[in-house]
């Protein structure tokens, strides 16, 4: 144990007295990754035990039955009441209109909620002013949320027009206990009773109205008994049975891709930082030379040499990885306070040791991996120097068992990726790209440098110097290039993408997008509505549709439950999905595979499903889908594929099937009309809700507002974690500018020496860090706009829209601080008196 | 020793041994090989023909952690620029060659030998808070605290004053003598080197003159 660990040690703690400071930008770039990974995975663990800590009451019981259309059936309901207390809830979206002398008629969308006497089962329903929900609710009453007062201008005791009804608001709603985890909502909500719904006429047979029952255990005991008899009875049937686990319902799912999209975002700052480390440890190995030749030259071996260092190395990163593991565990309650309001989800705003863990395993693993390189070198600092004063780094291949090490650093980062990110070709990719994005950049300083030095040298005395800093060897060019450049282009590929997706979304809104969806258009009201829009306008476009619901069952005898749920078109199989028949294609339909079947076609039924389904789920011509509609099951076989385009505000469905099979069920219409002017559209908006009081209307122009509110607050979380690379990259920045003080100080003192003036120095370093910025700018332009590109080309599968302008401004503004970052640290040499810097060296 | 070592071939037809106890200057002009030799003698350099030994092993092949192992317990060196670890205290500087051996009462030995040296109220201060003098006493110290075979001193006086070197190099000589060591010292002081049992003389990588002589105190 002679050169063991212990001594190791007590030599490390000798050394590491008083040097913590020489770790700046070590410290800070570790503690910004670990940070942010540690608080991506504690906010989102802080949502998720939010939800699990309130799912009774976001559940609104033990269990839910929900379906749509059509109610559960008797038999079904008679099992849950065996197992507890039962509440039934109608929901579904409509119109309300204020009627005000002064203002005139005004209407808005609501998400209309109809409660019966044991709502809420679990929680408490709070109004404003605090009555009781029987008195609030009866007589035609009805509680309102605050928004929809304010967007009426209405108040308590004001009447509203629903449906074929009058009700009185009669307060205001403060705390829906059961209210729906989400980002979005299309109107405020407005809840009535089950006898004030009846009165109103909306609830027509077709119209699209989601039934919810309930069910609080008698006994908690049971839950598991009456999870498997709901399950029994709910299966291959058009309702759903969800439990306190899918509580959450897709907000668990979003939680889960943005953490998982963040996650890599904050590996990618704790990678730039990683470069930040591996200079570090360089440079610090660089002063300690001496004292490493000198242990050498009195018989410490190499490999204790190794250990003194790793040990002081490892040490350091513990300073950086609980600095950041304390920023991590409060990021639960900063986000607490940031997402009021945006979020309805409550916030367990505790500890979270497993994100935070996992975090400093991240640090812990990144050091290892950057400083092992360089620790390796130090093992072969060559003693015989010291009788020199001759010290340089060694260089050459890396030894066997540092290559191991560096591999299995990099082998247990993949692991810890795959673990937060719970997919293996996701986290395997993101190495993958990384380390490619590192080579690539190191590669481009190295090709530059070269290309560099095959320039003439310039006459302009400042020029030279400025070129000859930026392509000796030693110039900060590569440290610059990779580990800035890397954060830069992070930032330019969030911020193109974002760009796009809000650009397209208007640009086709604009362009291509409908003014109104209508809703709930009952058979024989298509007509009249048809009558109506042409009478008002004739040159307003009318697209309708036939729809009712259905669920998928199964994908040739395989049950829905079965199927994989890591395919993008998971989504189709999960709940209900909207379902028309025709017999013709889509106007702008294009077919893939297969044929339409004739316009007067009898037989059995065909159906019509997107391309990306039959791909993902490997379904070919003629194979079967079973789907449950409206309680019945159906089979239809798949005749041909389409391909969709989700993105085009046009009416979209995944199944379209064959006629003669739906039409005698109870159905709905869904309309789209654009009309020439805004005008326009209001007045037959206004006209069709007079006249067809069960109508509902969504502005499309509110949706895409909603949408971009939502992509609005993901791309503020994208940038906020791009924002750290970039502090993590310039860290690096500020550590390589450090790092070249001392020669800067020397180049400084000389050209001083041989007469050239402080103004012809500035301007020399005006230029050097000008061509860096340059030459970073336009290595991040290229990376960024490619990554984007290749994101929306392969991932998002969407239109990409080159931006050139935003991205050069964007690489370009970021490598502007390269200049002044590198000039702030170069410009305190420049002080120095050439006289006191010779006594110091000579 | 028939060698020639180091990288750009320094050394010629070498061919010499230094008993145990005895100490030996080695003159020379700038460039001359004086500190390849002593470099090749401590195993910091590798010879590209013939072969070293030293106490008795065969050092010619030897890997490099087996020759840091074999300079814990036989070689002693001290550096013109002293060479102390600046971190660590002189009792602590002087205690690495005996921990690094094993030894369980290093820093007892330690502080015994600065002590001896007349440091023995300066064993906690840092290099920095020592004097040119007392920062090479300490490097003697810790040069001679594992008791070795051989001490190599490269101009150990290069920077210290006259006095000063005078008082370091009559304490080195009187070190080596109390542990038993052959010393080898490198300078460019004739009268120092008078004070040596053997003086060799090197030009152009070759001893040129090797002639004992009694030495002065």
């Amino acid at each position: 144990m002679n050169e063991g660990w212990r001594l190791a040690w007590h030599y490390a703690r000798c050394e590491i007295r008083g040097s913590v400071g020489r770790f700046r930008v070590f410290l800070v770039a570790l503690l910004l990754g670990v940070a942010a990974i540690g608080a991506v995975g504690s906010v989102a663990d802080s949502m998720r035990a939010g939800i699990d800590k309130n799912a009774r009451s976001l559940l609104g019981g033990d269990f839910e039955l929900s379906s749509r259309h059509i109610p559960p059936d008797a038999e079904l309901l008679a099992v849950a009441d065996s197992f507890g207390q039962r509440s039934n809830i109608i929901q579904m979206r409509a119109m309300v209109e204020a009627s005000k002398p002064a203002a005139g008629r005004q209407r808005k969308l609501v998400e209309l909620k109809a409660v019966d006497s044991n709502y809420p089962l679990v929680g408490d329903l709070k109004t404003d002013p605090e009555i009781d929900k029987g008195t609030a609710l009866g007589a035609l009453g009805a509680i309102a949320a605050p928004s929809l007062l304010r967007a009426l201008d209405v108040s308590i005791g004001d009447r509203l027009r629903l449906g074929g009804a009058d009700i009185t608001i009669t307060a205001a709603l403060v705390t829906e206990p059961d209210q729906s985890v989400s980002f979005i909502g299309f109107g405020p909500r407005l809840i009535i009773s089950h006898e004030t719904l009846a009165a109103t006429g909306l609830a027509t047979q077709g119209a699209f109205i989601t039934y919810r029952s309930r069910i609080r255990l008698h006994d908690q005991q049971d839950r598991k008994a009456a999870e498997a008899a709901l399950q029994q009875k709910t299966m291959d049937s058009h309702v759903r049975l969800r439990g306190l686990a899918s509580a959450g319902g897709g907000f668990n799912r979003f939680v889960e891709r943005a953490e998982m999209f963040l996650m890599l975002v904050g590996l990618t700052a704790l990678l730039i930082g990683g470069l930040g480390v591996s200079g570090a440890v360089r440079a610090w190995l660089l002063g300690r030379m001496n004292v490493i030749a000198t242990l050498k030259c009195i018989g410490a071996p190499s490999q204790f040499i190794f250990k003194v260092y790793f040990l002081q190395v490892t040490a350091i990163a513990a300073i950086g990885v609980a600095g950041g593991v304390v920023l991590a565990a409060v990021a639960p309650f900063i986000a607490a306070f940031a997402f009021q309001g945006i979020v309805s989800v409550p916030l367990e705003t505790s500890v979270h040791p497993l994100p935070l863990l996992r975090a400093a395993a991240f640090g812990f693993l990144t050091t290892f991996v950057f400083a092992l390189w360089p620790l390796s070198r130090a093992r072969h600092i060559k003693a015989g120097h010291l009788f020199r004063s001759l010290m340089t780094m060694p260089e050459g291949q890396l030894s066997r068992p540092a290559l191991a090490g560096i591999m299995a650093g990099c082998g247990g980062l993949l692991a810890l990726a795959l673990n937060a990110t719970g997919n293996l070709v996701l986290a395997g990719s993101f190495i993958a790209v990384s380390l490619a994005a590192i080579a690539l950049l190191s590669g481009l300083a190295g090709l530059l440098s070269a290309g560099l030095r095959m320039l003439p040298a310039p006459h302009y005395v400042p020029a030279h110097l400025a070129l000859s800093a930026v392509r000796r060897r030693g110039s900060p060019l590569q440290a610059i290039m990779v580990a800035f450049g890397l954060g830069l282009s992070v930032l330019v590929a969030v911020i193109l993408s974002q760009h796009n997706l809000v650009t397209q979304l208007n640009e086709r809104a604009i362009r291509e997008a409908p003014d109104w969806f209508f809703i709930d258009i009952q058979p024989h009201q298509i007509q009249p509505f048809i009558d109506t829009v042409t009478r008002l306008s004739p040159d307003t476009a009318i697209e309708k549709t036939p729809m009712l619901r259905g669920r998928v069952i199964a994908l040739n005898d395989i049950p829905a439950s079965q199927l994989s749920k890591q395919v993008d078109s998971a989504w189709i199989v999960r709940g209900d999905r909207a379902l028309t028949w025709q017999p013709h294609p889509p106007e702008d339909a294009k077919i893939v595979r297969g044929d339409w079947w004739p316009e007067d076609y009898q037989g059995p039924p065909l159906v019509s499903v997107t391309q990306e389904m039959a791909e993902d789920y490997n379904l070919s011509l003629g194979d079967m889908i079973k789907l449950n509609i409206l309680g019945r099951t159906v089979q239809a076989r798949i005749a041909n594929t389409r391909h969709v385009e989700w993105e085009s505000f046009r009416i979209n469905f995944v199944f379209i099937l064959s006629p003669g099979l739906l039409e005698g069920a109870p159905h709905s219409w869904l309309a789209t009309t654009r009309s020439p002017t805004g005008e326009t559209a209001s007045q037959i908006e206004q006209a069709l809700t007079d006249q067809f009081a069960n109508i509902s209307s969504i502005s499309v122009q509110e949706a895409v507002k909603t949408v971009e509110r939502v992509l609005g607050l993901l791309g503020t979380a994208v940038k906020l974690t791009a924002g750290v690379t970039l502090v993590s990259g310039l860290a690096v920045l500020a550590g390589t500018v450090a790092a070249s003080e001392a020669q800067r100080l020397a180049d400084s003192m000389i050209l001083k020496i041989v007469g050239a003036t402080r103004r012809d120095i500035i301007i020399a370093w005006i230029l050097e860090y000008s061509l860096l910025a340059v030459l970073t700018g336009c290595a991040a332009t290229v990376i960024g706009t490619g990554t984007s590109w290749a994101l929306f080309s392969f991932f998002i599968k969407a239109d990409y829209a080159l931006n050139p302008g935003l991205a050069v401004l964007t690489a370009f503004a970021g490598a502007g601080v390269t200049v002044c970052l590198g000039l702030f640290g170069a410009m305190r040499t420049l002080g120095v008196r050439p006289a006191a810097f010779l006594q110091e060296t000579i | 020793m028939p060698a020639s070592g180091g990288q750009l071939g320094i050394l010629h037809d070498i061919d010499l041994t230094i008993p145990a106890g005895q100490h030996v200057a080695v003159l020379g002009p700038s460039g001359a090989g004086k500190t390849s030799l002593l470099m090749v003698m401590a195993g910091l350099e590798m010879l590209t023909s013939g072969s070293a030994c030293l106490a008795g092993h065969d050092i010619t092949d030897m890997d490099e952690d087996s020759l840091a192992r074999l300079r814990r317990g036989h070689v002693g060196i001290i550096f013109q620029a002293f060479r102390l670890i600046p971190s660590m205290s002189a009792v602590q500087n002087v205690a690495v060659p005996l921990e690094l051996a094993g030894k369980k009462d290093a820093v007892t030995r330690a502080e015994q030998v600065l002590s001896r040296l007349g440091l023995g109220k300066r064993l906690s201060h840092l290099p920095d808070q020592l004097s040119g003098g007392e920062q090479q006493r300490v490097a003697i110290a810790r040069a001679i605290a594992a008791r070795p075979t051989i001490l190599l001193a490269d101009e150990p006086t290069g920077n210290l004053d006259a006095a000063t070197g005078e008082t370091v190099i009559t304490e080195l000589l009187a070190a080596a003598r109390s542990v038993g060591a052959a010393l080898v010292l490198i300078t460019h002081d004739e009268t120092l080197a008078t004070r040596c049992q053997r003086i060799l003389r090197i030009a152009d990588g070759r001893i040129v003159s090797d002639k004992p002589q009694k030495a002065s105190r």
